[in-house]
């Protein structure tokens, strides 16, 4: 179990995570959706260990969670200019080493050995994805994974995340796009003011928009209406 | 993981002097290379250049380091990216390191390699991330890279401006404020904005280019006005203070013009910045000053076939 206790983390004044608690059971995939600044990257960045929490803890089976237990893409990647994605590969660690990024390469069909700066904004975040991939850690966290991928290439990534559910990796995935999530997660958790409103389980995925959104609705109904 | 990563950046710096040019390159191999490197040997152990020269540099190593942005990417692959920052830095530094060694400078060789081990293990100030703010209504709307700028360095900027105004107390301290300031100033645009925001004010490029540079030299002006006042009051040395203070406002049309010349629509140059502290350097000489007013001239004219490019685009 991925157990989040009472998690709070703050920019200065402005509070992103107040006091948060989950418990995400591994070997699972889990979808965190929620509005523009309501802390998913935050909350990922922190269990990533790039920000640091105020207060709170995270714990994997009952020790804090260390960096080198996951692999994370994050919303926007960085790449060193003159270099070839063969190159860029190269630089994450691998249980298959050199050798194997061929062998993740069929998947993805990217010119390793042309520069990154050629790439298309679609292939970068492909060579990204492939880093993440090929470290094979027991967590991996995509944050907005979809953002920039063609459709074919969406529909393997959800292939992509079936497939490591399968083989006991547990995957947290944060998408603005409640549909991509529906058919990939095992539960689905809404993140509202630096809280989880609430959680739902496959089963229970049906009404999942009209709760989300149900009490967000009539606000925006009456906002749009005052101004157009 | 060191290693590999060290090729990378060689390997980066070689491709990337493709960009360049071949003329360039071999311009600045055979002809400003080794005129930097003379310069160097010859002035290390004459004071002050043996605060001036190592000072620069840590300056600039604290510039790139503060805006690199490969800190998240290296701690998500390497788990102590600090550790690779300091190697890359050790060995970038290398060649000064080794001058005041030879020098027999081992105190300057030591302060300058704490450092340089200070700066590798400070998380870089791009990856902090605050929602805390100042408010910049002083500098006009359009001045993006002032405002941005600002609001990262304003710690930096007030600690080298408050020394330059006890300039009438000792002119060194002008001089101190006068060159750290023009520094953080010119870097500010090494970050080019996106094409939208360039042609948002609906000019043709060359009048794009030297109503901005009109702008920004100006406001410059008006900054450094309090510390050349003060410098001022040392009568004998009128000419020199009137010169630095027109080289700095010069630095910062140079920063700008160079900006263009190489601009691509949101992008980051470590080129420019790497120039620009350069061009600072270099200016300390007064007479070698004129080569970048000389200069301008050259880039005025490419930045202005540049810019062509983005504001006829769709014409």
């Amino acid at each position: 179990m991925l157990a989040i206790e009472n998690l709070s983390v703050s920019y200065g004044d402005h509070k992103v995570i107040d006091g948060l608690t989950i418990s995400l059971p591994l070997k699972s995939v889990h979808g965190l959706v929620g509005m523009n600044g309501a802390g998913k990257t935050t909350l990922l960045n922190t269990m990533a260990g790039f920000i640091r929490q105020d207060s709170g803890s995270i714990m994997m089976t009952g020790r804090p969670l260390k960096r080198a237990d996951l692999s994370f893409l994050e919303t926007e990647n960085f790449f060193y200019s003159h270099i070839t994605g063969r190159e860029y590969l190269g630089l994450f660690k691998s249980p298959t080493g050199v050798q194997g990024i061929d062998a993740w390469n069929r998947m993805f069909s990217l010119p390793l050995d042309q520069l990154i700066d050629s790439y298309s904004s679609g292939m970068k975040r492909k060579l990204a994805l492939a880093g993440v991939l090929r470290q094979e850690k027991k967590i991996v966290i995509l944050d907005e994974p979809f953002n920039g991928l063609d459709l074919e290439s969406s529909r393997l990534l959800s292939m992509i995340i079936a497939r490591l559910k399968e083989r006991g990796t547990t995957v947290i995935i944060t998408s603005h796009i409640l549909g991509s999530l529906t058919g990939i997660c095992d539960h689905i958790h809404l993140l509202r003011n630096g809280k989880i409103q609430f959680s739902r389980d496959k089963g229970n995925f049906m009404n999942l928009e009209k709760d989300i959104f149900s009490d967000v609705d009539p606000a925006y109904m009456t906002l749009v209406e005052e101004i157009m | 993981m060191v290693f590999r990563l060290i090729r990378l950046r060689l390997l980066q710096v070689y491709r990337g002097s493709g960009d360049v040019g071949l003329f360039r390159v071999l311009f600045l191999a055979v002809v400003i290379l080794p005129l930097v490197t003379l310069f160097l040997v010859q002035r290390i152990s004459v004071h002050p250049w043996p605060y001036i020269i190592p000072g620069s540099i840590l300056y600039v190593t604290w510039l790139v380091h503060s805006r690199r942005r490969d800190y998240h990417f290296l701690a998500a692959i390497f788990f102590r990216p600090r550790v690779l920052f300091l190697w890359e830095y050790l060995l970038f530094t290398l060649p000064v390191t080794a001058l005041l060694l030879s020098e027999a400078l081992y105190i300057h060789a030591i302060v300058f390699t704490a450092a340089i081990i200070i700066i590798a293990f400070s998380v870089p100030s791009r990856n902090l991330v605050n929602s805390r703010t100042v408010k910049l209504r002083i500098i006009p709307a359009g001045m993006f890279e002032w405002q941005s700028g600002i609001r990262k360095n304003l710690v930096v900027l007030v600690l080298f401006y408050v020394p330059g105004l006890f300039g009438f107390y000792h002119l060194w301290l002008s001089g101190f404020s006068l060159l750290f300031l023009t520094l953080v100033f010119v870097s500010f645009y090494s970050e080019y904005e996106p094409r939208n925001m360039l042609i948002a004010g609906g000019s043709g490029s060359l009048q794009f280019l030297l109503g901005k540079v009109a702008r920004h030299t100006s406001l410059f002006a008006m900054i450094l006005l309090p510390l050349i006042i003060t410098a001022l009051v040392h009568e004998e040395f009128r000419w020199l203070s009137a010169g630095y203070f027109l080289a700095s406002l010069n630095l910062m049309a140079f920063s700008i013009l160079l900006k263009y010349y190489q601009y691509r629509p949101e992008a980051y140059s470590g080129a420019h910045q790497m120039l620009t502290t350069l061009a600072c350097i270099i200016s300390i000489i007064l007479p070698a000053a004129l080569f970048f007013v000389l200069f301008n001239l050259f880039l005025i004219v490419g930045a202005t076939r540049n810019l062509k490019t983005y504001f006829d685009a769709g014409n």
